[in-house]
């Protein structure tokens, strides 16, 4: 069992009591494992999203005591718990249950409530969590008129990407407010736009066909390039984000996403196309003009 | 459904004593919110009247959307068969002359009106033709990926490997 669910379990403590059967098997429910007894770690397998403050944390003087990153730590896993369940429930991807609006409002209260108790300043949590949830809803609102105009540039892609799970951030970000560098989180959020957007590439490419036969268009085709284009674009993107979080400080995360972009090169090797890496040079150089970075060209 | 949520939550259990400090809400705001850091993010791409065109010399600088155009224009064309005859000369000149007639080919191409669609007297320094200036490495980058053999086997074009210009099919021709 993993962080995640280590955490789910404290959750669902304090979950009504009447609600916690139910509440058990929310990944099952919200398709995020094929298996009732499937916890969260089966859906959230890259490192940066299990644990994001860690990487926020990393600093050149004191470390952050232990206990302050625990309860970011705690924060970051319920502001997951709260963001996959509105993802999926405005996603349609989960039937009609009477327990939702409960459990979202239950999982809302112990979101907001651990994130007060880790920045120590209602305030804060509470503007934190606000900012994300219009995020959520301006990307929302984005996603469904994408559907009637069937196209999107790269600005709008990149800005779609960072605010539909900007909540995965917001735990990070508030640790860089209240006990860190303030001056800090617009580099950190930069580079953590990157590694969303990185992944996002990937899945959306990955995801191109059933994208086409839910929604009538998959997002390769609204960027009007090919999925292999967005594919190739994946490591592109990684090792743009790599190089803002090092020049940021931010080692651990720069590290990761290096490493990231090397395994996702190695693991698209001899399956690429001219069209495909034409298209991701366009695309990453246009990624790197809206993020700042130092070439639009690959190492 | 949310948005009413939410407002029940800020109207009945929270109480907001803004202690934040200055820097922290500015930060705030910069990193969160849709002002400033949305001003990052609002760069147009992708359409040939975004681009500032030539500069006062008539040098075109070919940046980002210059090669999301350059990407279109050979891979979405308008005209097949002219973006079929770029990409052959782009293949003879990398692999037969080097990164100056890749160059070479690129001008031609970027001042091709009828294939582009895209005339440089409408811009606001006019020239007829310009010449391109291509920040450093990119236009080996190109060049490479043109003549790399290992990016062959899906062309021309990925959606399938026929050609639709009549020349030899064989892989072994390297048929653009």
């Amino acid at each position: 069992m993993g962080p995640s669910d280590l955490e789910y379990a404290v959750t669902l403590d304090a979950l009504p009591t009447d609600l916690q059967p139910f509440a058990k098997e929310l990944p099952f429910h919200l398709g995020l494992t094929a298996h009732p007894e499937g916890g969260w770690e089966d859906y959230s397998a890259l490192a940066p999203f299990q644990r994001l403050p860690a990487y926020a944390a990393e600093r050149s003087g004191p470390a952050l005591a232990p206990e302050f990153q625990a309860r970011y730590l705690r924060a970051h896993h319920r502001g997951g718990f709260f963001g996959l369940l509105i993802d999926r429930l405005e996603d349609g991807q989960v039937p009609v249950r009477p327990e939702w609006p409960r459990l979202r409002q239950a999982l809302f209260d112990q979101w907001l409530q651990s994130l007060t108790e880790a920045t120590g300043n209602e305030a804060l949590a509470t503007q934190a969590l606000h900012a994300a949830i219009e995020d959520w809803i301006d990307a929302v609102a984005t996603e469904r008129a994408l559907r009637t105009r069937r196209r999107l540039s790269v600005a709008q892609y990149a800005r779609l990407v960072s605010q539909k799970v900007s909540w995965l951030g917001t735990s990070a970000f508030c640790l860089l407010l209240a006990h860190g560098d303030p001056a800090r989180l617009p580099v950190f959020r930069r580079a953590f736009d990157l590694l969303l957007l990185s992944s996002q590439c990937l899945d959306d490419a990955l995801d191109a066909d059933e994208d086409t036969r839910l929604h009538g268009i998959g997002f390769p085709e609204a960027l009007g390039h090919p999925p292999r284009g967005l594919l190739r674009t994946a490591p592109g993107v990684a090792r743009l984000g790599a190089t803002l979080a090092r020049e940021g400080g931010f080692h651990e995360l720069g590290t990761w996403l290096a490493e990231r972009a090397r395994t996702l090169d190695e693991s698209q090797s001899g399956k690429s196309s001219l069209q495909a890496e034409m298209s991701a040079l366009a695309l990453v150089a246009a990624v790197t003009q809206l993020y700042g970075g130092p070439a639009v060209t690959n190492p | 459904m949310f948005n009413r949520l939410y407002v029940a939550q800020t109207d009945t259990h929270i109480t907001v004593p803004f202690s934040l400090t200055k820097e922290q809400w500015e930060d705030l705001a910069e990193a969160l919110s849709n002002n400033s850091y949305a001003l990052l993010r609002d760069i147009k791409d992708g359409v040939a009247e975004d681009s500032p065109g030539p500069d006062a010399s008539g040098v075109l600088k070919v940046g980002p959307l210059e090669l999301g155009l350059l990407y279109q224009w050979l891979f979405n064309p308008v005209d097949e068969a002219q973006a079929h005859n770029y990409l052959h000369a782009l293949k003879k000149a990398a692999k037969e002359s080097g990164v100056e007639a890749v160059k070479a080919v690129l001008g031609v191409l970027f001042n091709d009106r009828r294939f582009t669609g895209v005339c440089w007297m409408n811009y606001p320094n006019p020239f007829p033709i310009v010449s391109l200036s291509f920040e450093e490495g990119l236009l080996a980058q190109i060049a490479s990926f043109v003549r790399d053999p290992t990016l062959s086997y899906l062309e021309p074009y990925e959606g399938g490997a026929v050609c639709f210009v009549d020349q030899p099919h064989e892989k072994d021709n390297m048929c653009y």
